[in-house]
């Protein structure tokens, strides 16, 4: 299998020379496949989050390289890394993300406005991920009037929306209830018959269950790898 | 088809400015109120410099008067022999003019020698019935149109009016100025030189200004300055000299009108800088977003860009049809007050109004450019932070 992600001595110091300084990520040596489902686990604080920043280009390693498909993608500047997130990755966050003035398949569909989709076909677009994910009846909704769980659903359709080969997910079941993960869970799944790259955050057994490589953080550095048979 | 990104960045735009009401009436109201004194200020500067321009160009080349003690005094027509021996003169006629009290308001007679004097072609846009002086009238008057409004005169109507001896002199209406040259003629009864003497009591030796003509315009500086040498305490006056005068009276240039435009300026900049830079943290979060998602820098600033554009250009029609509104329809009380104080005195008429498509590209730029600053600024400065910083409110 293609080696997609491979992150090499990554290291990243918030507030660095400061009296606050923050070394979140240390050292951090990895590989991930082509259409693993691989996921970092580890207490609050290890730097899962961090980790997924790093990965989906949302912010630079102070120290180490990122290489997506053998091409070093930390060194590029932020119009490349901006144009790779646009072509390559989906990221889900914990805290959604997802902009209030917009209704349900608005925010489903932002991705593809920098993607020359006109909006009936935006529209379209969006309500086939927001059906598949059970949101349809939503669709019209603004996001503050959904509840946690359809929202955590509304950030994943957006994430995969442009069908990108990368998906990054940050504690998607965390905040939702059984139902909703349990949904999530078999989008997720659906995901990695798709041959994606999936790298998800997570305390969820569930989900750990289902992976293919388990990445495990302890204060920002890898302390156990496992790789599992598919 | 390329179109179709910034079509979906307008509907994004479009889309926040609806959302986000309070945050767009605060910056649409504050920029149509200073846009809206801007306008009726630039409107009514703009129709008072128009018709100082006209009123000068009815005026001589140059203008000789004569002072005394500082005071304006008749000048003798003995002057005319030493003007006309400097080279380049066309012709020196004289003119009287002078004051009078008519039911508690001040016009001025002016009177003219229609023989002699160089009848410019916007004359005929100045006379909006009847006609002008002719060599042999005797007696007649065209009228400024609200002195016209005020004595209930039309054409062929008589104008009784009484000099300072209480004397009647009775004049017949020929002509009535239009609107156009208010500014020069709402208070102006235009008669022959002949019976402005008369009215006055001024002796066929005197005027009170000589009007002088080149044949070389070019040449006029040079020719003002001989007279003021041959003629020592003569007051020369060339039509630019007047155009300048009146232009810093009336015109931008004016005091009031500068005051007014730097404040209003200033404000509009604050109101906008304010408005527009009031970047909260969910604004930044919302920049880390769209770059998450995968909007470049060039995208979001768009995006700000076309926010910005919306708002000026909504703030400043809505500010111009509302100075256009006070201008016109109300007569813009205030600024009407400050700008023509000299007329306290004078018949009372409509402030002259123009729109030039200058001033309205000027009041758009003025709400629409501190907007675009305003946006783009903490916009670019949080679309070039890191996306994972942006979202974090940083």
């Amino acid at each position: 299998m293609i080696t997609r992600i491979r992150l090499e001595n990554l290291s990243k110091t918030y507030f660095k020379g400061e009296t606050n300084e923050v070394t979140a990520i240390n050292n951090v040596t990895s590989e991930i496949k082509e259409s693993d489902f691989a996921v970092i686990t580890g207490p609050s604080g290890s730097g899962k989050t961090t980790l997924l920043s790093l990965i989906g280009l949302l912010t630079k390693p102070t120290k180490g390289k990122i290489f997506f498909d053998g091409e070093e993608v930390s060194r590029y500047s932020d119009a490349w890394q901006t144009k790779i997130r646009k072509e390559k990755i989906g990221i889900v966050f914990q805290q959604y993300n997802l902009l209030p003035q917009f209704s349900a398949w608005e925010n489903v569909s932002l991705p593809l406005l920098c993607h020359d989709v006109p909006k009936e076909e935006r529209r379209k677009i969006a309500l086939e991920y927001m059906k598949k994910l059970g949101l349809e009846e939503r669709k019209d909704f603004k996001v503050a009037y959904l509840s946690g769980g359809e929202q955590q659903r509304i950030a994943i359709a957006r994430a995969l929306v442009v069908d990108p080969k990368i998906i990054l997910a940050d504690e998607p079941t965390a905040s939702v209830d059984l139902e909703t993960a349990y949904s999530i869970l078999r989008v997720l799944e659906k995901l990695e018959k798709e041959q994606r790259t999936l790298i998800i955050s997570t305390h969820d057994p569930s989900i750990i269950s289902k992976a293919t490589v388990s990445i495990d953080l302890r204060n920002g550095t890898v302390t156990k790898v496992e790789r599992f048979s598919p | 088809m390329k179109i179709q990104r910034h079509l979906n960045f307008l509907w994004f735009a479009v889309n926040s400015i609806f959302t986000y009401k309070t945050r767009t009436i605060a910056i649409t109201f504050s920029l149509m109120m200073a846009l809206m004194i801007l306008g009726s200020v630039a409107f009514v500067s703009g129709g008072l410099e128009k018709e100082a321009i006209l009123s000068a160009t009815f005026a001589p080349d140059i203008t000789v008067q004569y002072l005394q003690a500082g005071r304006q005094i008749p000048i003798s027509m003995n002057n005319t022999s030493v003007i006309n021996k400097i080279s380049g003169i066309e012709k020196t006629i004289p003119r009287v003019w002078g004051y009078i009290s008519q039911n508690n308001r001040i016009y001025t007679i002016m009177g003219i020698d229609p023989a002699e004097m160089p009848i410019p072609k916007e004359i005929n846009f100045a006379i909006s019935s009847g006609r002008f002086l002719q060599v042999q009238d005797s007696e007649v008057a065209i009228v400024g149109r609200h002195l016209a409004a005020a004595f209930a005169l039309d054409v062929d109507d008589t104008l009784i009016l009484y000099n300072e001896s209480d004397h009647p002199y009775n004049f017949t209406v020929v002509g009535v100025f239009t609107m156009e040259v208010n500014l020069y003629a709402a208070d102006l009864i235009l008669v022959t030189v002949n019976d402005s003497r008369k009215f006055f009591g001024i002796t066929e030796n005197y005027a009170t200004d000589l009007c002088v003509y080149a044949s070389d315009q070019t040449e006029t500086r040079y020719i003002a300055q001989q007279i003021l040498n041959d003629i020592p305490g003569a007051r020369v006056l060339t039509r630019q000299a007047l155009k300048d005068a009146l232009l810093s009276a009336y015109g931008a240039r004016s005091g009031f009108v500068s005051v007014i435009w730097y404040i209003m300026l200033l404000a509009v900049i604050l109101v906008a800088w304010n408005q527009a830079s009031a970047v909260s943290a969910e604004a930044r979060k919302e920049v880390g977003i769209l770059k998450s998602l995968g909007f470049s820098t060039m995208d979001i600033l768009e995006i700000r860009l076309l926010e910005a554009i919306i708002l000026g250009v909504l703030s400043a029609s809505l500010g111009i049809l509302l100075a256009i509104i006070y201008d016109l329809y109300l007569g813009a009380p205030v600024i009407s007050d400050f700008m023509l104080g000299w007329a306290a005195v004078y018949p009372s008429f409509p402030l002259p109004i123009h729109v030039s498509v200058t001033s309205v590209v000027i009041l758009y730029g003025v709400a629409i450019f501190p907007l675009l600053v305003g946006s783009l600024v903490p916009s670019w400065k949080s679309a070039i932070t890191e996306p994972d910083t942006a979202m974090r409110g940083g």
